[in-house]
């Protein structure tokens, strides 16, 4: 059996949407993304002999989504700053438990999320909601592994920062 | 208190890569003989996992509303180009075999185990699978307790699928329905890790072929395992990530 284009977009659609969704921050904008990138898929779905039909879906997704985004920039979020970080690096003393009392509470952790830069919250959405390898990601977002890993440190010491900011 | 050093600094991307579960078995003794001695690190690879595990836990997974789906999927349909199936079969076939040449053995093995006749029933797995996934067709009996899910297949099936209670080790029983696989009524059981819905066929083995050893086939990019055990056939598929099937496999042939 030939796999049949509209059976994978039904699969992956959560994905693609839930990706799309986190990288516009806007659910009307996601829509319009997913429906453009599919119909994009769809196009290129003859020349398609991978095996990995999400990842290939997903950086379709992505690319439009980015493409969008240079269009118009949502304002409507406070962005965490990728430059303090480095100056905070060496204050890990903290109770490793202390991030976890104020993350229980309802949409914090989306909040902070929706506050990362662009490619540290894409990084962070493919490796835990999608729980995508180091492979995979670095494919997706068609950068070398060793930048997938840095900006999920960076991503990840943002979050925690921030989390104890908020204490 | 200790204070990181330059090792630190160097092995920090290693104990994320650690706790991303990336690594092999050799750099995570390495980073583990590290923690055993570093305090600071220790404490980061501590709060690595409990972000991770909040990320996971307490963040929005955002769904397609179902009219999106239903208005998207109908124009991808419509935008279709009608294709002769087996002609384009073949096709397929060829080209997969020449990529498969350039990537090596492995692949090659993989491709060639996918398009044996075996294919009929695999097909029919991943369609199940598939169909699964749309609303309100995952599940006919949605329940987290052995007790209601192991009960209701009789008298639907003529067998006794095992129905294993993996809560505790972190795969949610969400619940069971019939299915139609290889010309027979079969049982699915739903498992959830975390975002992913695991879907386990089950039906009486038929030949002589036991073996409790997982094999792993790719088909149509799905990746699917199957085993025989307690004179089962048992098939899982599922689109979370490797390690975790292999993990949630470990743990269901184990379990009692």
């Amino acid at each position: 059996m030939q796999p049949d284009f509209t059976d994978i977009a039904r699969t992956h659609l959560p994905a693609a949407y839930n990706l799309a969704r986190w990288l516009v921050r806007d659910a009307s904008l996601a829509e319009d993304i997913v429906q453009d990138a599919m119909l994009r898929a769809l196009k290129y779905f003859p020349s398609f002999r991978g095996e990995n039909a999400r990842a290939w879906l997903l950086q379709i997704v992505r690319n439009v989504a980015y493409a969008t985004q240079q269009q118009s920039r949502a304002a409507r979020f406070v962005d965490l700053r990728p430059e303090d970080v480095e100056q905070d690096l060496g204050n890990s003393e903290d109770d490793p438990e202390a991030l976890l009392a104020k993350a229980q509470e309802e949409g914090y952790l989306d909040q902070l999320l929706n506050g990362l830069p662009i490619e540290l919250r894409e990084c962070m959405v493919l490796r835990e909601l999608e729980e995508l390898s180091y492979r995979e990601i670095a494919d997706i977002t068609a950068v070398p592994m060793g930048t997938v890993m840095s900006r999920l440190w960076r991503a990840r010491q943002l979050l925690m920062q921030a989390a104890r900011r908020d204490r | 208190m200790s204070h990181p050093s330059d090792e630190c600094s160097r092995l920090e991307l290693l104990v994320q890569a650690d706790v991303d579960g990336e690594l092999d078995v050799t750099e995570a003794a390495k980073i583990a003989a590290h923690i055993a001695t570093c305090e600071h690190c220790a404490n980061m690879h501590a709060r690595l996992r409990n972000l991770k595990s909040a990320v996971r836990t307490r963040t929005s997974y955002y769904r397609p509303p179902a009219n999106f789906e239903k208005n998207l999927l109908r124009s991808l349909e419509k935008h279709a180009p009608p294709v002769a199936a087996s002609k384009s079969t073949r096709k397929s076939w060829w080209v997969g075999a020449w990529s498969a040449i350039a990537g090596g053995a492995l692949t090659a093995m993989v491709l060639i185990a996918t398009h044996r006749p075996a294919t009929v029933l695999t097909d029919e797995i991943v369609a199940s699978h598939v169909r699964s996934l749309q609303p309100n067709h995952l599940i006919d009996v949605p329940s987290a307790d052995t007790h209601t899910v192991k009960p209701w297949f009789e008298g639907k099936l003529d067998f006794a699928p095992p129905v294993k209670n993996l809560a505790d080790q972190g795969f949610q029983l969400e619940g069971g329905r019939l299915d139609y696989i290889g010309e027979r009524s079969v049982a699915a059981l739903v498992y959830r890790d975390g975002k992913h819905p695991i879907n386990m066929f089950i039906w009486p083995a038929s030949g002589a072929d036991s073996s409790i050893s997982v094999r792993e086939t790719t088909h149509n990019g799905f990746r699917m395992y199957h085993w025989t055990q307690s004179a089962m056939e048992i098939w899982v598929i599922s689109d979370a990530n490797d390690p975790s099937i292999r993990e949630f496999i470990q743990r269901w042939q184990s379990a009692p």
